[in-house]
């Protein structure tokens, strides 16, 4: 089971921080590596590494808020809470897709 | 802003595996008054704790090979890191975690996505406890009277230096000093002036070489531990101080002078063993001999090897 590619017609998804100076280049940052990030995230799916996309959830559950994608947090939140209880793999999947949909629609503003 | 090159500024550690987490930190507290450093793994981060001996240390609960309990745990077994105080930041909202986190030593917990406001709150609140934890232990040191080391202090620092000079093979010596009649001052002209002799005698120690390490012993003694400092060299700075002692002019006792006796003592001319109280003892004796030899002096143990360097007036 693989995610299926982006869908760019989706409405942006802004970062609520992008008007702090402080953290704009960040954000840019943070966007530009999304690409790689949700690879790395699809690579463990089709492995059924669990362990991998379990790390990878709470990884992102603890950054993307900080960089202004609450809603990421809290999808990515979900997909580690479906990992931990172990639920079925289609479960999973669209807890992944979630997060993948929320991660591929950001931009800064 | 501050200058980030300042080196008093508080050190803050981050351990946390996810760069992404150091970048927003770093971009956070740029202009919080800390010096911040990063490890990305438990190893890493260990090895950073005992090098810089931060006074806070970020950490990160959820890390691959050790996690934030095993490190904390480590931290606090190791008397090299275990003051450092350790605030938890995790995405984890188990309350069990939190409470196995404080239970084991940390000082706070912050959840992670962090609330920047709430981050700097919490730091600042740490770093200050940490402030006056230092106040408090370096009180505990420091002689009343006279803001010198005290006894305490100098018997850990003088161990702590014997054992580097002799590891590195380094120079190191040390001066007792007493100061003449004192007794007979006290009585003459009373206690309250007894502790200004102390007080200003301190001062022209303390205003040396930043490397010296001057205590006061007990009442009117005083050790100075003097690192990479050979005996001659030693002798010079002692010789200053008790020039500058002799030659001080005291405000109600015109004509006055007030002395003191040097001994000095270096770890290149002890026999085996050389240890802190044979130092001590050495240099003591010579302080003692020149007591003996008229007061006034500076004498450099063992006598026959390095005589008389000074005789004072």
């Amino acid at each position: 089971m693989t995610p299926p590619p982006a869908d760019f017609s989706r409405s942006p998804l802004p970062s609520s921080l992008a008007n702090d100076p402080n953290v704009q280049d960040l954000v840019k940052l943070f966007i530009a590596e999304m690409p790689g990030r949700i690879k790395f995230a699809n690579d463990a799916f089709i492995r059924g590494d669990r362990l991998r996309l379990q790390f990878w959830a709470h990884q992102l559950k603890g950054c993307a808020g900080g960089y202004g994608f609450a809603q990421i947090t809290h999808e990515a939140s979900a997909l580690e809470e479906a990992i931990i209880r172990n639920e079925s793999t289609n479960n999973v999947f669209a807890a992944l897709l979630r997060v993948f949909e929320l991660c591929e629609r950001t931009t800064l503003e | 802003m501050f200058d980030a090159t300042e080196t008093n500024l508080p050190i803050l550690l981050s351990i946390d595996d996810s760069e992404l987490i150091h970048r927003l930190l770093r971009a956070r507290l740029h202009n919080e008054r800390v010096q911040l450093h990063t490890a990305s793994s438990s190893k890493e981060g260990l090895e950073l704790a005992r090098r810089l001996k931060p006074d806070v240390i970020l950490l990160d609960l959820d890390m691959p090979e050790m996690d934030g309990f095993e490190i904390i745990t480590r931290l606090k077994d190791d008397p090299a890191t275990q003051n450092i105080a350790v605030i938890f930041v995790s995405a984890s909202n188990d309350t069990a975690n939190r409470v196995r986190g404080l239970d084991l030593g940390a000082v706070d917990f912050i959840a992670k996505p962090f609330d920047v406001v709430e981050l700097k709150a919490r730091l600042r609140s740490a770093l200050r406890v940490q402030h006056l934890i230092k106040i408090l232990a370096q009180k505990a040191q420091i002689d009343g009277a006279s803001g010198l080391w005290n006894r305490t202090y100098f018997d850990k620092r003088l161990e702590a230096e014997v054992s580097e000079a002799l590891r590195y093979n380094k120079p190191l010596s040390i001066i007792v000093v007493d100061l003449d009649r004192f007794k007979s001052t006290n009585d003459q002209f009373g206690h309250l002036f007894g502790d200004l002799v102390i007080e200003r005698f301190a001062t022209i120690m303390s205003g040396g070489r930043t490397s010296d390490v001057v205590c006061r012993y007990g009442g009117e003694e005083f050790g100075i531990i003097l690192p990479q400092t050979t005996a001659a060299e030693a002798a010079e700075v002692a010789e200053r101080w008790r020039n500058k002692l002799a030659g001080t002019t005291w405000q109600d006792h015109s004509g006055l002078v007030l002395t003191a006796s040097f001994g000095i003592c270096d770890l290149a001319s002890l026999e085996a063993p050389k240890t802190p109280t044979a130092l001590f003892a050495a240099a003591d004796k010579a302080m003692y001999q020149a007591k003996k030899d008229g007061r006034n002096r500076v004498e450099v143990w063992p006598s026959k090897r390095l005589p008389i360097l000074v005789t004072g007036s």
